[in-house]
């Protein structure tokens, strides 16, 4: 069930319905319930593996909070750590460990027999594990409190909105929520259903509509010419843009008209004039969740220049490789830990961004910075190291024809009113532009979104891109 | 978590009627709007015969062919319409598409009025495993015709449901209509020959895999092609032409045959097991389509036996 089914419209109707007809208790009931239908509606087999995973970090929640001695919450925290790591090293990245020690011992000349299992990944695996694992560290720093009724714990770690792709939420902020009635507020709903449209938009008429010429282009590579893969590159990273985005607009959206309060996750980031301000606005939630559970025990910039600069590279190794298992997403990761290395090195950046004063500096900052970020989506997208490094020869050569295909052109439109929109609201959240207008403005808006939904929305509903990772 | 400011926590003073009342004009101005949007995208695609499929078929329901050819690509580029017109005497249509099998026959078909003056429609045989899926491409046709309507939605309430929307169902026309109203060209349609001359010998051997389940859909999906044809008064003739390749699954080639035998349809087999020219890899431009000299000798083929199997006079 995607979001921009029909199936999730009357799926969703149903639950929004019942749901402020509950008392609090019931209604964790009643959205634990869709939660588990919904991620079952995917594969019901990996249900089991959902309640496993939870299960373990729900009982480590009730023995490290019980307990006062460091080293036994010490113990249950490295239970948890060490359970989840297993979990994610088995179904995302067992293949990629065995094929990439294989690599290794070829190289070295020695015989080896090549071997692989056909593990499935689980969807949204890295989400909902990183969210469990947050509650467990959290615990024991005593920065959040104990969940001690299981249905509210399960729920935490399933809420069917941002369980596939996000926003990966913390304890602190989440599960007070769901530990307290909530109140269904007028405001909430009609700011939450804005958002779902507007990430429809993103999703339907930006992200879907340029799928088909970036897999066109990117699954072929060598047929393709230099100023393709360019025009390829750019629009991959406003699909991947709005693919994403746009599934963190509806899943806030969502839990919004459901009265519960999700983390912004994107804030116009391509606006970023440094690569430190693209990630304090892209994936927020995953850039703050290594910030504290990585960054900050690897000893944050609290051990010299040296140490602190050896920190963000780990990082975003790290954070490279929990995208995927692939060489590409590493290398991507390796880029902007040294897009942030140069920055701080050659003082680019303050705290607020980018060091650039008047309009002329900050347009040419952006602009650097959007290429930057593109040169590193290269990595990000291409299918293994060596079509990426054929890309980058490409689109050196400059030289070649443009490939077109007519199918992008409600593609590139809709490309058209997002900048507008983005640039309007820049750097909020985009349902403003819906919300603070009066009445009648809001309407005609909102009913111009849809027509585009309608009219240049891509009939070929794909997956979201991050429900792989 | 840093503190991030969304619309939640922005001052949206909102009462529920004030809510609904929103949501009650936003439904309102939708309906409107996509009703007077997509009637104007409707107007503007029926007037469009210069781009794209959708140009294609608008351009055929004006023409009122007396014999319709049709099929996939195979259709498109090895029968000459032209030379089986001077040959019959008749309007002779070619509406092959790439990619397209009995569904959209049957969908296309529906389109041409009760009093048209068709005689033959001659079917290439044609299979895809999406084909219910690709059906999708003439969504803009919705409400023409009962059989149309069921063909698109195949009885499934989403689909009804999305294709209540009339800009739904003018959806992906935005680039065919823009260049119909810029540059009214007609595009090339119909037969379409195809240049070059295979040089890869041997041929590769594509291995399609079985597709027994697909085969009383089909079934079901021939007898309603054949029984549109003749509610019509016209005949229906089955061909099949050469391929260097396996072209369909054998559960679907004898499908094709077996239905065709018990309801009587003629079946022309143009293949190289039947036709030893049809093996020259000289005549082929890929492993799937005729070149120029194939098509021309096919046509040539085709036109003697239909004289034969099904023989049309037009005034």
């Amino acid at each position: 069930m995607l979001f921009n089914s029909i199936e999730f419209l009357v799926f969703f109707i149903v639950v929004a319905a019942v749901y402020p007809l509950l008392d609090y208790r019931r209604q964790n009931l009643w959205l634990l319930i869709a939660s588990y239908f919904f991620y079952g509606s995917w594969n019901w087999r990996f249900l089991l593996l959902l309640f496993a995973s939870a299960l373990v970090d729900y009982t480590v929640g009730l023995q490290i909070a019980r307990s006062d001695r460091e080293r036994t919450r010490r113990a249950w925290l490295a239970v948890s750590i060490a359970f989840n790591l297993s979990v994610l090293a088995y179904f995302k990245y067992l293949n990629f460990f065995l094929a990439s020690a294989t690599a290794l011992v070829q190289a070295l000349g020695l015989p080896v027999q090549t071997n692989t299992l056909q593990i499935i990944l689980p969807a949204g695996i890295s989400f909902f594990l990183f969210q469990s694992m947050s509650y467990a560290i959290d615990l024991y720093r005593r920065q959040t409190r104990v969940i001690e009724y299981l249905p509210d714990y399960l729920l935490y770690t399933s809420f069917f909105p941002n369980m596939l792709a996000g926003p990966i939420e913390r304890p602190s902020h989440l599960s007070g929520q769901l530990r307290a009635p909530r109140v269904v507020t007028p405001g909430g709903v009609y700011s939450g259903l804005a958002l779902v449209l507007w990430g429809l938009f993103k999703k339907v008429c930006v992200a879907d509509n340029l799928a088909g010429y970036v897999n066109a282009v990117y699954g072929n590579v060598p047929h393709h010419s230099g100023p393709t893969l360019v025009a390829a590159t750019y629009l991959f990273a406003f699909q991947i843009y709005c693919d994403f985005s746009g599934y963190s607009d509806m899943a806030i959206g969502m839990a919004r008209i459901l009265g519960i309060d999700l983390i912004t996750n994107f804030r116009t980031p391509y606006f970023s004039r440094s690569i430190q301000e693209f990630w304090h606005r892209w994936h927020i939630s995953l850039s703050t969740w290594f910030r504290d559970y990585v960054y900050f025990p690897l000893g944050g910039n609290r051990g010299g220049a040296a140490r602190t600069l050896v920190n963000i590279m780990i990082v975003f190794l790290v954070s490279g490789l929990w995208h995927g298992a692939n060489w590409t997403f590493v290398v991507w990761g390796g880029l902007h830990g040294s897009y942030l290395i140069l920055e701080r090195v050659l003082g680019l950046v303050n705290a607020d961004g980018a060091r650039t004063r008047g309009p002329v500096s900050r347009a040419l900052a952006t602009l650097v910075t959007f290429n930057l970020v593109c040169l590193a989506w290269i990595f990000f997208r291409s299918n293994d190291v060596s079509d990426a490094w054929l890309v980058l020869q490409r689109i050196a050569s400059v030289s070649g024809p443009v490939f077109w295909d007519p199918s992008l052109v409600p593609g590139l439109l809709s490309l058209v009113i997002l900048f507008a929109v983005e640039a309007l609201v820049e750097p909020e959240s985009p349902d403003l532009i819906f919300v603070r207008r009066p009445p009648v403005v809001q309407g005609i808006l909102a009913v111009s979104v849809l027509v585009c939904v309608l009219f240049l929305g891509s009939k070929a509903s794909a997956q979201f891109i991050y429900f792989q990772f | 978590v840093p503190s991030q400011a969304t619309a939640a926590d922005a001052p949206v003073a909102l009462t529920w009627p004030k809510v609904w009342r929103r949501v009650g004009l936003f439904l309102l101005l939708a309906v409107a709007a996509d009703r007077l949007l997509g009637g104007i995208a409707g107007v503007l695609a029926r007037r469009n015969v210069s781009a794209g499929r959708a140009g294609e078929e608008n351009a055929l329901l004006r023409q009122e062919p007396e014999i319709l050819l049709l099929g996939s690509s195979h259709a498109k580029h090895h029968y000459d319409d032209s030379l089986l017109a001077a040959r019959t005497g008749c309007v002779v249509r070619n509406a092959g598409a790439d990619g397209t099998g009995v569904l959209y026959a049957r969908a296309l078909l529906s389109l041409l009025p009760d009093s048209s003056r068709l005689k033959l429609v001659v079917w290439e045989v044609s299979w895809f495993r999406t084909e219910e899926k690709d059906l999708h491409i003439i969504d803009y046709f919705y409400g023409r015709s009962r059989l149309l309507d069921s063909l698109l939605t195949g009885n499934d309430w989403r689909s009804t449901l999305k294709l209540g929307s009339v800009l739904y169902r003018h959806n992906g026309l935005v680039g065919p209509v823009v260049r119909s109203l810029v540059r009214n060209d007609p595009a090339p349609w119909g037969f379409q020959p195809l240049d070059g001359v295979l040089t890869s010998v041997p041929v590769p051997q594509r291995r399609l895999a079985p597709a027994a389940e697909a085969s009383p859909w089909l079934a079901g999906q021939l007898a309603g092609l054949i029984a549109d044809v003749r509610r019509r008064g016209a005949q229906v003739v089955f061909t099949q032409g050469p391929s260097l390749e396996q072209s369909f699954p054998p559960a679907i080639d004898s499908t094709f045959r077996s239905v065709a035998r018990s309801e009587g349809v003629p079946w022309i087999a143009l293949t190289g097991a039947e036709e030893s020219r049809f093996r020259d890899p000289a005549l082929f431009r890929d492993p799937a389509h005729l070149n120029r000299a194939g098509a021309a000798l096919i046509s040539g083929m085709l036109a003697t036996r239909l004289a034969q199997v099904a023989p049309v006079s037009c005034p």
